[in-house]
């Protein structure tokens, strides 16, 4: 038996959702997080129940993707039963959805979420009434205190049945659905969005469009828009009548400072230098004291054990492969998820969009773009992924491009490794000014030249909340033992083939291959250049790299301080990583993810080139 | 082509475009306009070489830049002559639409805000006197409880220009934030979906929480508060309700 969970963005679905399966997706404070399908089962009873969190939507006749998504799955029956969450704060507008969903007559449970923070606004909705009207069951929750969650497996299984509840629309819509229902073998719901112009029939479109004409003609508006009306209309009538406000007096509303342009923007800007700054040095601290530990207690030891060579080397790179998973990339990702989860949680993310939307315009995109260029900070990964946000294609290539130059997490040990160590703090914090300027002109120059269609930005502002620890802690630690599981074997693997590639002396060929180009474009040793090339399966094994090729980790007794300059910048923004190609080619295209790759290739190069003759 | 007629056909694009919501085509001018449609075909293709409008697929036609705000003044002036030759000066409605379609290709721009000045000054005035039934004169002529029934101007046969917007009518742009507005019309594009399933209907009570110096704006629409772009802003039209 599959069970759905639908309902607008940012009601609670997901958070359900692992309470329901006791999985773990993603949940977060601002709409559009979950975006394709997440499957979990549930054992009740001794049966077997499929679950899926479908993304949130405001509507099933869009033409968005997760509006299809949804639509379609109602239309081919994929559900056996549906369970929608509406939010009890803004009951009117998630009945708007419901309205529509109830038109497929599956069986339905409503769950009314947020009733938690519907008493402290002094709302009150009458459940029972609102299952009589409705024509089924309601329950209410709080997910965040798991308030009431218990009941909603018992209850859907017992008592969900198709909501009795019909729209009355206009009567010419009515008599064109008649007549639509009476010429082709359909559902309610389907004729009413043949009559607007959806659906795969092209016999039934095409005399659908031919009434929809008349409609229009009549009454200067498309089918479409009166549905639409009509059930916003019925919508304001079961609000109105269920939902009791009690008035209550507004205490200090918070959002009255953030969105405004001062104190807004330089808020915004605190928070953002804020959180890098206490990442930084959090994470470097953290990075030496483990650093420390594993050359301490791990490599020398292991040294002094007198292993066959081929031995020693292998062993030596498990160590580094591993020092530099826990050791380097740990402490700032970790860190970073943390205080990023919060911004999640809180909803400033929102505030943050809508005080960068003119910023955004600028460089070609709208301020949702914010978002993916901040969680690129930690990861490109997710950042790349959460570009689907976006409304235009032209938009997603911009962010595409911008995205991949921001300095993720991995680039930042680089950054705190190499020069915040050896060079010092300031120069560390000049790379990130020369990246974002070349962030900026990257926008300045995409925003010309790409073509597409140019949408503005709506954006459903998230509530302010005060994020909950365990979420924040829960959050980070999947996004840790993600890259864990995934990067760690990567790292330790690759690191293995280094050492042995070296010991083989197959570097050092490679090396006075490339030892022309490198000295005298880039003004790099050799094996600097060899180093960079393991960047390309993960920013930081480029470092790991240049310390095993370099042959000790005080890395300024080898290269000087324009070196190391020259080849933390090279590294920053040369070639997104293996992952981030591959997420980018699934998302976007080959045709983006060759642009892109190019693009910083050439610009890592001319910098490095531009940065090494400045100061030769 | 004569600049007033020019003017006509720009302003009957316009008001066809907030009406409906959608591009006409050179038949619904020619229905507006009460004007053959062969003629019609020829001036519309002289506004696309004159670079006022576009023409798009199954001859649906837009509005450029340009088009666009020499159509928005002219409709702008009938609306407020429309409005003091029938509120102040008493004249059938029909006739002074008929009226106004004439005067405003002549009326220069000080005598039209003149004009707009007294008439709002005057309506506020019967506001304050005459209580409900006078005020809203002024207003679009709202309609019952069925909010289909405000996207709906006129009725079967009216012009669409007859019930448009009144003059008291401004987009999120220069609306007052704070107050309660209510939704008089969508220019529309492709985001037109998303904002009616958001509930930015005709006939709807929002308002306006924050407006940036950058035009960027935060509306309160169903107790949801939505951030809009400043182009869209610019599409969407409300009054003080
Ligand atoms: N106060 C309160 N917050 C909730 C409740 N349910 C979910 N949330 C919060 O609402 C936000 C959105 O939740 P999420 O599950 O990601 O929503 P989805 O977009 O529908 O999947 C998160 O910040 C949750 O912590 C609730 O019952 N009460
Ligand atoms: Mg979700």
């Amino acid at each position: 038996m599959k069970i759905g969970l639908i309902g607008n963005p940012n009601v609670g679905k997901s958070l359900i959702f692992n309470q329901l399966t006791g999985l773990g997706v993603e949940v977060s404070n601002y709409p559009g997080t979950t975006v394709g399908l997440e499957t979990g089962n549930v054992c009740y009873q001794r049966e077997k129940f499929e679950i899926c969190d479908l993304p949130g939507v405001y509507s099933l006749d869009g033409d968005s993707d997760e509006e299809k998504l949804v639509n379609g799955m109602l239309e081919r029956h994929e559900l056996d039963l549906a369970i929608a969450i509406l939010d009890a704060v803004h009951l009117e507008r998630n009945l708007y959805l419901f309205l529509q969903v109830a038109e497929y007559r599956l069986p339905l449970l409503v769950v009314l979420n947020m009733v938690d923070e519907a008493e402290n606004s002094g709302i009150s909705i009458d459940s029972s009434e609102l299952s009589e009207i409705l024509g089924c069951p309601v329950i209410m929750t709080a997910a965040i205190h798991g308030r009431g969650t218990g009941l909603i497996l018992p209850s859907a299984l017992s008592s969900a049945c198709p909501a009795t509840v019909t729209v009355s629309y206009d009567h010419h819509i009515e008599a064109a659905v008649r007549s639509i229902m009476g010429n082709f073998p359909v559902s309610r719901p389907v004729a009413l969005q043949s009559l607007e112009g959806i659906g795969t029939d092209q016999e039934m479109l095409d005399s659908s469009a031919a009434i929809a004409g008349e409609i229009e003609n009549r009454h200067k508006m498309s089918p479409g828009q009166i549905i639409s009306a009509n059930r916003h209309h019925f919508a304001k009538q079961v609000a109105d009548r269920v939902i009791k406000v009690r008035p209550k007096k507004t205490g200090f509303d918070l959002d009255r400072l953030l969105t405004k342009g001062i104190p807004g923007i330089p808020i915004m800007a605190l928070i953002l230098i804020g959180i890098l700054l206490v990442v930084f040095t959090i994470g470097s601290w953290l990075e030496g004291m483990i650093v420390a530990f594993f050359t301490s207690y791990l490599v020398a030891p292991l040294l002094t054990l007198g292993l066959p060579p081929p031995l020693q080397q292998v062993s030596v790179s498990v160590l580094l492969g591993l020092q530099a998973g826990i050791g380097i990339a740990f402490p700032f990702i970790f860190t970073f998820y943390i205080f990023i989860s919060i911004l999640e949680d809180s909803g400033y993310l929102t505030r943050a969009a809508f005080l960068a939307d003119q910023a955004m315009h600028r460089i070609g995109m709208h301020g949702q773009a914010i978002i993916p260029l901040i969680l690129g900070f930690g990861c490109t990964v997710p950042a790349v992924m959460s570009i689907r946000l976006l409304a235009s294609r032209r938009e997603r290539v911009i962010a595409s491009f911008l995205v991949t130059m921001i300095p993720c997490s991995a680039r930042t040990v680089i950054i705190a490794g190499v020069v915040a160590t050896f060079v010092g703090i300031w120069w560390a914090l000049s790379i990130y000014l020369i990246v974002f300027i070349l962030v900026i002109l990257t926008g300045l120059l995409l925003s010309r030249i790409t073509p597409g269609e140019r949408f503005g930005m709506i954006m459903e502002m998230a509530p302010l909340r005060a994020p909950q620890a365990t979420n924040v802690v829960k959050k980070s630690w999947r996004k840790i033992s993600e890259f864990l599981t995934i990067a760690m074997p990567l790292l330790i693997i690759s690191s293995i083939i280094l050492g042995l590639l070296q010991y083989y002396g197959v570097i050092t060929a490679f090396q006075n291959f490339i030892a022309p180009f490198s000295t005298i474009v880039l003004g790099l040793p050799a094996y600097a250049s060899t180093a960079l090339i393991f960047g390309i399966l993960r920013k930081e094994m480029a470092l790991g790299a240049l310390v095993v090729l370099a042959g000790t980790p005080a890395l300024n007794t080898v290269m000087t301080h324009v070196q190391l300059y020259t080849w933390a910048i090279i590294s920053v923004l040369f070639v997104p990583c293996v992952s981030t190609i591959a997420v980018l080619y699934r998302q976007m295209g080959l045709k983006t993810v060759v642009m892109v790759t190019t693009y910083t290739v050439i610009i890592g190069i001319v910098i490095g080139a531009c940065i090494h003759l400045a100061f030769a | 082509m004569e600049s007033s007629e020019r003017e006509d056909y720009l302003e009957a694009v316009l008001v066809r475009h907030l009406a409906a919501q959608a591009h006409p085509t050179a038949k619904d001018l020619a229905e507006d306009l009460s004007v053959r449609e062969d003629i019609i075909v020829e001036g519309v293709t002289y506004l696309e070489q004159q670079g006022d409008i576009v023409l798009g697929e199954n001859g649906a036609i837009s509005l450029t830049a340009r088009g666009h705000h020499v159509a928005n003044r002219v409709l702008k002036k009938h609306r407020v002559l429309q409005c003091f030759l029938g509120e102040i000066l008493g004249m059938d409605d029909h006739t002074a639409s008929d009226e106004a379609c004439v005067l405003e290709h002549t009326i220069s721009d000080t005598t039209i805000n003149r004009i707009g000045d007294y008439v709002k000054s005057a309506g506020s005035r019967r506001g304050e006197y005459g209580g409900n039934g006078t005020s809203q004169t002024l207003m679009t002529n709202q309609g019952p409880n069925n909010p289909a029934d405000h996207l709906i101007p006129g009725g079967k046969d009216a012009k669409p220009l007859v019930s448009s917007p009144g003059p008291t009518c401004s987009s999120l742009l220069d609306a007052p934030e704070s107050i309660p507005l209510t939704v008089v019309g969508i220019t529309g594009g492709e985001y037109l979906h998303r904002l009616i399933d958001l509930g930015v209907i005709p006939g709807e009570e929002v308002i306006l929480k924050r407006r940036l110096h950058n035009n960027a704006v935060v509306l309160q629409v169903k107790k949801c508060d939505i951030a809009l772009s400043p182009e869209i802003a610019g599409t969407i039209l409300v009054e003080n309700s």
